[in-house]
Protein backbone atom coordinates (compact mmCIF):
# COMPACT_ATOMS: atom_id res chain seq x y z
CA UNK A 1 0.00 0.00 0.00
CA UNK A 2 2.27 2.20 1.14
CA UNK A 3 4.75 1.43 -2.49
CA UNK A 4 1.89 2.33 -4.33
CA UNK A 5 1.05 5.65 -2.27
CA UNK A 6 4.81 6.62 -3.36
CA UNK A 7 4.18 5.60 -6.60
CA UNK A 8 0.83 7.65 -7.04
CA UNK A 9 2.63 10.76 -5.32
CA UNK A 10 5.86 10.42 -7.93
CA UNK A 11 3.33 10.62 -11.07
CA UNK A 12 1.17 13.22 -9.35
CA UNK A 13 4.60 15.19 -9.35
CA UNK A 14 5.85 14.07 -12.63
CA UNK A 15 1.58 15.36 -13.94
CA UNK A 16 2.19 19.05 -12.43
CA UNK A 17 5.89 19.67 -13.68
CA UNK A 18 4.78 18.94 -17.27
CA UNK A 19 1.64 20.87 -16.95
CA UNK A 20 4.01 23.84 -15.62
CA UNK A 21 6.60 23.61 -18.15
CA UNK A 22 4.17 23.96 -21.49
CA UNK A 23 1.88 26.48 -19.45
CA UNK A 24 3.41 29.28 -21.64
CA UNK A 25 3.91 27.79 -24.34
CA UNK A 26 1.16 26.88 -26.86
CA UNK A 27 1.85 23.21 -28.65
CA UNK A 28 -0.11 23.48 -32.07
CA UNK A 29 -0.54 20.40 -34.13
CA UNK A 30 -0.29 20.95 -38.18
CA UNK A 31 -0.10 18.38 -41.20
CA UNK A 32 3.01 19.69 -43.38
CA UNK A 33 3.18 20.01 -46.03
CA UNK A 34 0.12 21.57 -47.09
CA UNK A 35 1.25 24.74 -49.32
CA UNK A 36 0.98 27.43 -49.24
CA UNK A 37 -0.85 27.07 -45.70
CA UNK A 38 2.03 25.39 -44.25
CA UNK A 39 5.43 23.79 -46.08
CA UNK A 40 9.09 24.08 -44.95
CA UNK A 41 11.42 26.67 -46.18
CA UNK A 42 14.67 25.63 -48.08
CA UNK A 43 16.56 25.84 -44.22
CA UNK A 44 14.12 23.29 -42.58
CA UNK A 45 11.69 25.42 -40.69
CA UNK A 46 8.14 25.20 -41.07
CA UNK A 47 6.50 28.22 -42.99
CA UNK A 48 3.33 28.97 -44.55
CA UNK A 49 -0.06 31.47 -43.94
CA UNK A 50 -1.39 29.44 -41.19
CA UNK A 51 1.99 28.76 -39.48
CA UNK A 52 2.25 32.90 -39.65
CA UNK A 53 -0.89 33.47 -38.21
CA UNK A 54 -0.80 30.67 -35.49
CA UNK A 55 2.46 31.97 -34.48
CA UNK A 56 0.98 36.13 -34.53
CA UNK A 57 -2.50 34.27 -32.39
CA UNK A 58 0.22 32.79 -29.84
CA UNK A 59 2.14 35.67 -29.53
CA UNK A 60 -1.14 37.41 -28.53
CA UNK A 61 -2.04 35.12 -25.54
CA UNK A 62 1.58 34.29 -24.77
CA UNK A 63 3.92 36.32 -26.03
CA UNK A 64 5.99 33.56 -27.48
CA UNK A 65 5.51 31.41 -31.07
CA UNK A 66 3.44 28.34 -30.85
CA UNK A 67 5.28 24.75 -30.26
CA UNK A 68 4.57 23.08 -33.52
CA UNK A 69 3.97 19.50 -33.41
CA UNK A 70 4.33 17.97 -36.93
CA UNK A 71 1.24 15.10 -37.75
CA UNK A 72 -0.10 13.30 -40.79
CA UNK A 73 -3.70 14.62 -41.23
CA UNK A 74 -5.31 11.55 -40.51
CA UNK A 75 -4.11 10.91 -36.95
CA UNK A 76 -4.48 15.10 -36.25
CA UNK A 77 -7.45 14.79 -34.26
CA UNK A 78 -6.52 11.59 -32.50
CA UNK A 79 -3.38 13.29 -31.20
CA UNK A 80 -5.30 16.42 -30.24
CA UNK A 81 -7.07 13.91 -27.92
CA UNK A 82 -4.51 12.41 -26.71
CA UNK A 83 -2.58 15.55 -25.74
CA UNK A 84 0.37 15.73 -28.20
CA UNK A 85 -0.77 19.22 -28.70
CA UNK A 86 -3.46 22.11 -26.99
CA UNK A 87 -4.73 23.27 -30.61
CA UNK A 88 -5.12 21.90 -34.37
CA UNK A 89 -4.25 24.95 -37.06
CA UNK A 90 -4.36 22.75 -39.95
CA UNK A 91 -6.96 23.88 -42.93
CA UNK A 92 -9.55 21.92 -40.78
CA UNK A 93 -13.24 22.92 -41.89
CA UNK A 94 -15.89 23.20 -39.41
CA UNK A 95 -18.37 20.70 -39.84
CA UNK A 96 -21.10 18.69 -38.27
CA UNK A 97 -19.45 15.33 -37.73
CA UNK A 98 -16.17 17.26 -36.63
CA UNK A 99 -17.94 19.23 -34.05
CA UNK A 100 -18.69 15.78 -32.03
CA UNK A 101 -15.58 15.27 -31.15
CA UNK A 102 -13.54 18.57 -30.97
CA UNK A 103 -14.39 22.16 -30.29
CA UNK A 104 -13.78 24.87 -33.00
CA UNK A 105 -12.68 28.21 -32.61
CA UNK A 106 -14.12 31.31 -34.93
CA UNK A 107 -13.26 30.11 -38.60
CA UNK A 108 -9.89 32.43 -39.79
CA UNK A 109 -10.38 31.67 -43.49
CA UNK A 110 -12.34 29.80 -46.07
CA UNK A 111 -11.51 28.36 -49.45
CA UNK A 112 -13.76 26.56 -52.11
CA UNK A 113 -12.42 23.47 -53.36
CA UNK A 114 -11.51 22.86 -56.87
CA UNK A 115 -10.55 19.89 -59.36
CA UNK A 116 -6.96 19.73 -60.92
CA UNK A 117 -6.03 17.77 -63.89
CA UNK A 118 -3.41 17.41 -66.65
CA UNK A 119 -6.14 15.44 -69.60
CA UNK A 120 -8.91 18.05 -69.47
CA UNK A 121 -11.34 16.34 -67.12
CA UNK A 122 -14.91 17.15 -67.24
CA UNK A 123 -16.90 17.02 -63.82
CA UNK A 124 -20.07 16.14 -65.47
CA UNK A 125 -18.40 13.19 -67.36
CA UNK A 126 -16.89 11.33 -64.30
CA UNK A 127 -17.69 7.83 -65.17
CA UNK A 128 -14.73 5.51 -64.65
CA UNK A 129 -12.65 8.87 -64.21
CA UNK A 130 -10.00 8.33 -61.42
CA UNK A 131 -9.77 10.86 -59.37
CA UNK A 132 -7.52 12.02 -56.15
CA UNK A 133 -8.68 12.80 -52.74
CA UNK A 134 -6.44 12.96 -49.46
CA UNK A 135 -8.26 10.53 -47.00
CA UNK A 136 -11.06 11.56 -45.27
CA UNK A 137 -11.35 14.94 -45.93
CA UNK A 138 -14.42 16.79 -47.07
CA UNK A 139 -13.07 17.05 -50.69
CA UNK A 140 -13.08 12.63 -49.90
CA UNK A 141 -16.36 12.71 -48.46
CA UNK A 142 -17.99 15.18 -51.41
CA UNK A 143 -16.43 12.85 -54.61
CA UNK A 144 -17.66 9.83 -52.45
CA UNK A 145 -21.38 11.09 -51.83
CA UNK A 146 -21.52 12.79 -55.62
CA UNK A 147 -19.44 11.86 -57.86
CA UNK A 148 -20.58 8.12 -57.32
CA UNK A 149 -19.53 6.96 -60.94
CA UNK A 150 -15.61 7.93 -60.38
CA UNK A 151 -13.22 5.91 -59.16
CA UNK A 152 -12.02 6.99 -55.31
CA UNK A 153 -8.43 6.79 -55.24
CA UNK A 154 -7.56 7.78 -51.76
CA UNK A 155 -3.75 9.24 -50.49
CA UNK A 156 -2.40 9.99 -47.23
CA UNK A 157 -0.77 12.91 -48.43
CA UNK A 158 -1.25 15.68 -51.24
CA UNK A 159 2.12 15.28 -52.16
CA UNK A 160 1.68 11.87 -53.00
CA UNK A 161 -1.27 12.62 -55.01
CA UNK A 162 0.39 14.99 -57.12
CA UNK A 163 3.10 12.61 -57.88
CA UNK A 164 0.43 10.47 -59.39
CA UNK A 165 -2.02 12.71 -61.19
CA UNK A 166 2.14 14.62 -63.28
CA UNK A 167 2.75 10.56 -63.87
CA UNK A 168 -0.77 10.25 -65.55
CA UNK A 169 -2.02 7.31 -62.76
CA UNK A 170 -4.94 9.60 -61.84
CA UNK A 171 -7.32 11.74 -64.07
CA UNK A 172 -7.71 14.75 -61.92
CA UNK A 173 -7.00 15.30 -58.26
CA UNK A 174 -9.89 17.03 -56.26
CA UNK A 175 -8.59 19.12 -53.52
CA UNK A 176 -8.18 23.23 -51.80
CA UNK A 177 -7.94 25.81 -54.53
CA UNK A 178 -5.08 27.19 -53.21
CA UNK A 179 -3.64 23.85 -52.14
CA UNK A 180 -4.06 22.53 -56.19
CA UNK A 181 -3.07 26.65 -57.25
CA UNK A 182 0.95 25.94 -55.60
CA UNK A 183 0.97 22.66 -57.33
CA UNK A 184 0.44 24.40 -60.81
CA UNK A 185 3.71 26.28 -60.93
CA UNK A 186 5.65 23.49 -60.62
CA UNK A 187 4.31 21.26 -63.21
CA UNK A 188 2.92 23.50 -65.86
CA UNK A 189 0.73 20.46 -68.20
CA UNK A 190 -1.90 20.47 -64.52
CA UNK A 191 -4.23 23.44 -64.94
CA UNK A 192 -7.41 23.73 -62.59
CA UNK A 193 -10.61 22.50 -64.70
CA UNK A 194 -14.02 22.74 -63.91
CA UNK A 195 -16.08 24.83 -61.26
CA UNK A 196 -15.09 26.34 -57.94
CA UNK A 197 -17.23 24.33 -55.57
CA UNK A 198 -17.73 25.37 -51.86
CA UNK A 199 -21.73 23.60 -51.71
CA UNK A 200 -23.54 21.92 -49.83
CA UNK A 201 -22.49 23.22 -46.43
CA UNK A 202 -23.51 20.60 -44.91
CA UNK A 203 -19.85 18.71 -46.05
CA UNK A 204 -17.66 22.30 -46.94
CA UNK A 205 -18.61 23.81 -43.62
CA UNK A 206 -18.75 27.22 -42.48
CA UNK A 207 -14.94 27.76 -42.89
CA UNK A 208 -12.08 26.71 -41.47
CA UNK A 209 -11.55 26.58 -37.91
CA UNK A 210 -9.18 25.94 -34.94
CA UNK A 211 -10.03 22.73 -33.35
CA UNK A 212 -9.48 21.99 -29.33
CA UNK A 213 -10.48 20.09 -27.11
CA UNK A 214 -14.03 19.80 -25.50
CA UNK A 215 -12.89 20.74 -22.33
CA UNK A 216 -10.53 23.22 -23.47
CA UNK A 217 -13.41 26.26 -23.83
CA UNK A 218 -11.08 28.92 -22.27
CA UNK A 219 -8.02 28.27 -24.30
CA UNK A 220 -10.94 28.48 -27.54
CA UNK A 221 -11.66 31.32 -26.21
CA UNK A 222 -8.76 33.50 -25.96
CA UNK A 223 -7.80 32.20 -29.52
CA UNK A 224 -10.93 33.40 -30.87
CA UNK A 225 -10.29 36.67 -29.25
CA UNK A 226 -6.89 36.98 -30.77
CA UNK A 227 -7.98 36.04 -33.93
CA UNK A 228 -10.31 38.71 -33.92
CA UNK A 229 -7.66 40.88 -32.75
CA UNK A 230 -5.55 40.35 -35.50
CA UNK A 231 -8.13 40.29 -38.71
CA UNK A 232 -8.81 44.05 -37.01
CA UNK A 233 -4.77 45.46 -36.54
CA UNK A 234 -4.24 44.67 -40.42
CA UNK A 235 -1.73 41.96 -39.37
CA UNK A 236 -4.02 39.30 -41.17
CA UNK A 237 -4.05 41.15 -44.36
CA UNK A 238 -0.22 41.78 -43.78
CA UNK A 239 0.13 38.13 -43.82
CA UNK A 240 -2.33 37.07 -46.32
CA UNK A 241 -1.01 39.42 -48.70
CA UNK A 242 2.18 37.33 -48.70
CA UNK A 243 0.44 34.36 -49.64
CA UNK A 244 -2.73 34.79 -51.63
CA UNK A 245 -3.67 37.22 -54.38
CA UNK A 246 -7.38 36.43 -53.86
CA UNK A 247 -9.22 37.23 -50.43
CA UNK A 248 -10.09 34.32 -48.30
CA UNK A 249 -10.47 36.19 -45.04
CA UNK A 250 -14.04 35.17 -43.55
CA UNK B 1 -15.29 5.84 -26.33
CA UNK B 2 -17.62 3.14 -25.77
CA UNK B 3 -20.63 5.35 -27.69
CA UNK B 4 -18.06 5.34 -30.61
CA UNK B 5 -17.46 2.07 -30.35
CA UNK B 6 -20.60 1.38 -30.82
CA UNK B 7 -21.20 3.84 -33.22
CA UNK B 8 -18.81 2.40 -35.60
CA UNK B 9 -20.25 -1.27 -35.60
CA UNK B 10 -23.62 -0.87 -35.45
CA UNK B 11 -23.11 1.06 -38.69
CA UNK B 12 -23.13 -1.85 -41.87
CA UNK B 13 -20.76 0.57 -43.83
CA UNK B 14 -17.83 -0.64 -41.54
CA UNK B 15 -18.32 -4.16 -42.34
CA UNK B 16 -19.14 -3.57 -46.10
CA UNK B 17 -15.50 -1.67 -46.08
CA UNK B 18 -13.64 -4.49 -43.85
CA UNK B 19 -15.23 -6.99 -46.65
CA UNK B 20 -14.42 -5.46 -49.28
CA UNK B 21 -10.96 -4.78 -47.70
CA UNK B 22 -10.57 -8.08 -46.77
CA UNK B 23 -11.20 -9.20 -50.56
CA UNK B 24 -8.47 -7.39 -52.03
CA UNK B 25 -5.97 -8.57 -49.57
CA UNK B 26 -6.89 -12.31 -50.11
CA UNK B 27 -7.01 -11.95 -53.83
CA UNK B 28 -3.66 -9.86 -54.02
CA UNK B 29 -1.93 -12.51 -51.54
CA UNK B 30 -3.56 -15.49 -53.05
CA UNK B 31 -2.42 -14.26 -56.74
CA UNK B 32 0.97 -13.66 -55.82
CA UNK B 33 1.58 -16.75 -54.00
CA UNK B 34 0.28 -18.97 -56.94
CA UNK B 35 3.12 -16.68 -59.82
CA UNK B 36 5.64 -16.68 -56.90
CA UNK B 37 5.16 -20.38 -56.30
CA UNK B 38 4.93 -21.16 -59.95
CA UNK B 39 8.54 -19.12 -61.30
CA UNK B 40 10.24 -20.58 -57.84
CA UNK B 41 10.03 -24.14 -58.79
CA UNK B 42 12.39 -23.99 -62.16
CA UNK B 43 13.97 -20.86 -60.70
CA UNK B 44 15.17 -23.30 -57.48
CA UNK B 45 16.31 -26.31 -59.76
CA UNK B 46 18.03 -24.06 -61.71
CA UNK B 47 19.90 -22.41 -58.75
CA UNK B 48 20.60 -26.16 -57.72
CA UNK B 49 22.79 -26.35 -60.74
CA UNK B 50 26.67 -26.59 -60.32
CA UNK B 51 27.40 -24.52 -63.72
CA UNK B 52 27.70 -21.11 -62.47
CA UNK B 53 26.50 -19.05 -65.27
CA UNK B 54 22.78 -20.25 -64.39
CA UNK B 55 23.44 -20.55 -60.96
CA UNK B 56 24.83 -17.01 -60.44
CA UNK B 57 22.06 -14.92 -61.92
CA UNK B 58 19.18 -16.31 -60.09
CA UNK B 59 21.72 -16.07 -56.45
CA UNK B 60 21.52 -12.20 -57.77
CA UNK B 61 18.05 -11.95 -58.10
CA UNK B 62 17.29 -14.04 -55.25
CA UNK B 63 19.62 -11.72 -53.00
CA UNK B 64 18.48 -8.36 -54.26
CA UNK B 65 14.58 -9.17 -53.41
CA UNK B 66 15.86 -10.68 -50.02
CA UNK B 67 18.12 -7.90 -48.78
CA UNK B 68 16.10 -5.23 -49.62
CA UNK B 69 12.21 -4.11 -47.64
CA UNK B 70 9.85 -4.91 -49.44
CA UNK B 71 8.28 -1.64 -49.55
CA UNK B 72 11.51 -0.52 -51.17
CA UNK B 73 10.74 -2.89 -53.93
CA UNK B 74 7.21 -1.61 -53.81
CA UNK B 75 8.14 2.19 -54.22
CA UNK B 76 10.79 1.42 -56.77
CA UNK B 77 8.18 -0.71 -58.77
CA UNK B 78 5.36 1.64 -58.57
CA UNK B 79 6.94 5.02 -58.82
CA UNK B 80 9.87 3.80 -61.30
CA UNK B 81 7.48 2.26 -63.93
CA UNK B 82 5.82 5.98 -63.89
CA UNK B 83 9.00 7.62 -64.70
CA UNK B 84 9.84 5.58 -67.90
CA UNK B 85 10.12 8.05 -70.74
CA UNK B 86 6.80 7.48 -73.26
CA UNK B 87 5.37 4.75 -70.99
CA UNK B 88 1.69 6.68 -70.29
CA UNK B 89 1.36 5.93 -74.71
CA UNK B 90 1.92 2.09 -74.46
CA UNK B 91 -0.56 -0.62 -74.17
CA UNK B 92 1.53 -1.09 -70.11
CA UNK B 93 0.32 1.76 -69.14
CA UNK B 94 -3.25 0.72 -69.31
CA UNK B 95 -2.47 -2.22 -66.82
CA UNK B 96 0.32 -0.15 -65.05
CA UNK B 97 -2.05 2.82 -64.27
CA UNK B 98 -3.93 1.00 -61.38
CA UNK B 99 -1.82 0.28 -58.47
CA UNK B 100 -2.92 -3.30 -58.11
CA UNK B 101 -0.41 -4.42 -60.83
CA UNK B 102 2.85 -2.81 -59.82
CA UNK B 103 1.74 -4.08 -56.24
CA UNK B 104 1.04 -7.47 -57.63
CA UNK B 105 4.29 -7.38 -59.33
CA UNK B 106 6.38 -6.77 -56.62
CA UNK B 107 4.70 -9.30 -53.94
CA UNK B 108 5.25 -11.95 -56.55
CA UNK B 109 8.89 -10.94 -57.27
CA UNK B 110 9.25 -10.98 -53.80
CA UNK B 111 7.86 -14.31 -52.58
CA UNK B 112 9.37 -15.90 -55.90
CA UNK B 113 12.43 -15.37 -54.29
CA UNK B 114 11.71 -16.51 -50.89
CA UNK B 115 10.24 -19.38 -52.41
CA UNK B 116 13.41 -19.87 -54.79
CA UNK B 117 15.11 -20.40 -51.72
CA UNK B 118 13.37 -22.74 -49.52
CA UNK B 119 13.01 -25.30 -52.70
CA UNK B 120 16.90 -24.79 -53.02
CA UNK B 121 17.54 -25.38 -49.62
CA UNK B 122 15.14 -28.99 -49.77
CA UNK B 123 16.14 -29.91 -53.25
CA UNK B 124 19.96 -30.18 -52.24
CA UNK B 125 19.15 -31.90 -48.80
CA UNK B 126 17.22 -34.18 -50.71
CA UNK B 127 18.64 -38.03 -49.32
CA UNK B 128 21.62 -39.17 -51.16
CA UNK B 129 20.43 -42.53 -50.78
CA UNK B 130 17.49 -41.94 -52.80
CA UNK B 131 19.73 -40.38 -55.64
CA UNK B 132 21.86 -42.94 -55.53
CA UNK B 133 19.05 -45.51 -55.50
CA UNK B 134 17.51 -43.70 -58.23
CA UNK B 135 20.60 -43.74 -60.53
CA UNK B 136 20.90 -47.49 -60.01
CA UNK B 137 17.41 -47.98 -61.89
CA UNK B 138 19.15 -46.00 -64.65
CA UNK B 139 17.05 -42.73 -64.72
CA UNK B 140 17.95 -39.76 -66.35
CA UNK B 141 18.23 -36.75 -64.54
CA UNK B 142 14.84 -35.25 -65.38
CA UNK B 143 13.44 -38.86 -64.41
CA UNK B 144 15.00 -38.22 -61.34
CA UNK B 145 13.93 -34.77 -60.58
CA UNK B 146 10.35 -35.80 -61.65
CA UNK B 147 9.76 -39.07 -59.72
CA UNK B 148 12.60 -37.86 -56.56
CA UNK B 149 14.21 -35.39 -55.87
CA UNK B 150 11.04 -32.73 -56.90
CA UNK B 151 8.51 -35.10 -54.25
CA UNK B 152 10.36 -35.40 -51.61
CA UNK B 153 11.90 -31.57 -51.63
CA UNK B 154 8.17 -29.91 -52.41
CA UNK B 155 6.65 -32.26 -48.76
CA UNK B 156 9.52 -31.11 -46.50
CA UNK B 157 9.08 -27.53 -47.72
CA UNK B 158 5.67 -27.43 -46.52
CA UNK B 159 6.79 -26.17 -42.66
CA UNK B 160 9.05 -23.35 -44.20
CA UNK B 161 6.61 -22.60 -46.78
CA UNK B 162 3.54 -21.66 -44.74
CA UNK B 163 5.69 -19.62 -42.75
CA UNK B 164 6.66 -17.76 -46.30
CA UNK B 165 2.62 -17.40 -47.21
CA UNK B 166 1.70 -16.24 -43.47
CA UNK B 167 4.66 -13.57 -44.10
CA UNK B 168 3.36 -12.81 -47.39
CA UNK B 169 -0.53 -12.00 -45.74
CA UNK B 170 1.29 -9.38 -43.35
CA UNK B 171 3.86 -8.18 -45.74
CA UNK B 172 0.67 -7.49 -47.89
CA UNK B 173 -0.61 -4.65 -45.44
CA UNK B 174 1.79 -2.46 -46.90
CA UNK B 175 -0.48 -1.98 -50.46
CA UNK B 176 -2.37 0.50 -48.50
CA UNK B 177 0.46 2.97 -49.00
CA UNK B 178 0.05 2.71 -52.49
CA UNK B 179 -3.58 3.79 -52.60
CA UNK B 180 -5.03 0.06 -52.64
CA UNK B 181 -7.82 -0.61 -50.78
CA UNK B 182 -7.00 -3.60 -49.10
CA UNK B 183 -8.10 -4.60 -45.27
CA UNK B 184 -5.21 -2.43 -43.84
CA UNK B 185 -6.80 0.51 -45.91
CA UNK B 186 -10.16 -0.19 -44.29
CA UNK B 187 -8.84 0.06 -40.93
CA UNK B 188 -7.30 3.61 -41.94
CA UNK B 189 -10.76 4.54 -43.31
CA UNK B 190 -12.54 3.71 -40.16
CA UNK B 191 -10.17 5.22 -38.00
CA UNK B 192 -10.17 8.55 -40.45
CA UNK B 193 -13.96 8.29 -40.62
CA UNK B 194 -14.79 8.09 -36.76
CA UNK B 195 -11.18 9.25 -35.44
CA UNK B 196 -10.80 5.99 -33.52
CA UNK B 197 -7.84 4.16 -34.17
CA UNK B 198 -7.89 1.63 -31.77
CA UNK B 199 -11.26 0.28 -33.03
CA UNK B 200 -10.45 0.51 -36.69
CA UNK B 201 -7.02 -1.19 -36.15
CA UNK B 202 -7.87 -3.99 -33.97
CA UNK B 203 -11.09 -5.36 -36.20
CA UNK B 204 -8.50 -5.09 -39.20
CA UNK B 205 -6.16 -6.82 -36.85
CA UNK B 206 -8.93 -9.38 -35.75
CA UNK B 207 -9.54 -10.61 -39.63
CA UNK B 208 -5.53 -10.50 -40.25
CA UNK B 209 -5.72 -13.17 -36.93
CA UNK B 210 -8.46 -15.09 -38.64
CA UNK B 211 -6.80 -15.33 -42.03
CA UNK B 212 -3.90 -16.64 -40.34
CA UNK B 213 -5.75 -19.04 -38.57
CA UNK B 214 -7.11 -20.60 -41.68
CA UNK B 215 -4.02 -20.60 -43.63
CA UNK B 216 -2.40 -22.44 -40.44
CA UNK B 217 -5.00 -24.80 -40.68
CA UNK B 218 -4.87 -25.65 -44.15
CA UNK B 219 -0.91 -26.54 -43.63
CA UNK B 220 -1.61 -28.65 -40.54
CA UNK B 221 -3.80 -31.14 -42.56
CA UNK B 222 -1.05 -30.78 -45.64
CA UNK B 223 1.53 -31.62 -43.21
CA UNK B 224 -0.52 -34.57 -41.27
CA UNK B 225 -0.88 -36.01 -45.32
CA UNK B 226 2.05 -35.35 -46.68
CA UNK B 227 4.58 -35.39 -44.11
CA UNK B 228 3.28 -38.27 -41.97
CA UNK B 229 5.96 -41.15 -42.80
CA UNK B 230 8.52 -38.39 -41.43
CA UNK B 231 6.61 -37.52 -37.43
CA UNK B 232 7.79 -39.03 -34.98
CA UNK B 233 6.19 -42.01 -33.78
Amino acid sequence: MKRLLIVAASLLAFANSVDAKNKDVIRAGVDAPYPPFEYKAPDGSLTGFEIELGNEVCKEITGKDCEWVVQAWDGLIPGLLARKYDVIFSSMSINAERKKRVLFSAPYYTTPSAYFSATNFDPKASKGKRIGVQRATIQDTYITEFLTEAKVVRYTTADDMALDLESGRLDAMFVDAPVGMGIINEASKIVQVGELVKEPIRIFGNGIGAAFRKRDAKLEAQVSAALETIKKNGKYDEIMKRYFDFDIKI
Amino acid sequence: MFESTLEIFSNPDTYLTYWDGTVITVQMVFLSLLVGGAIAVPLAILRTSKNRWINTPIWVFTYLFRGTPLLVQLYMIYYGVALIEGIQQTFWWTILKEAFYPCLIAFTLNTAAYTTEIFRGTIETTPRGEIEAAKAYGMSWGKRMQRIILPSAFRRAIPAYSNEVIFMLHASAIASTVTIADLLNAGRLIYARYYAPFDGFIFAGIIYLCLTFGILAVFKQLEKRMLGHLQPR
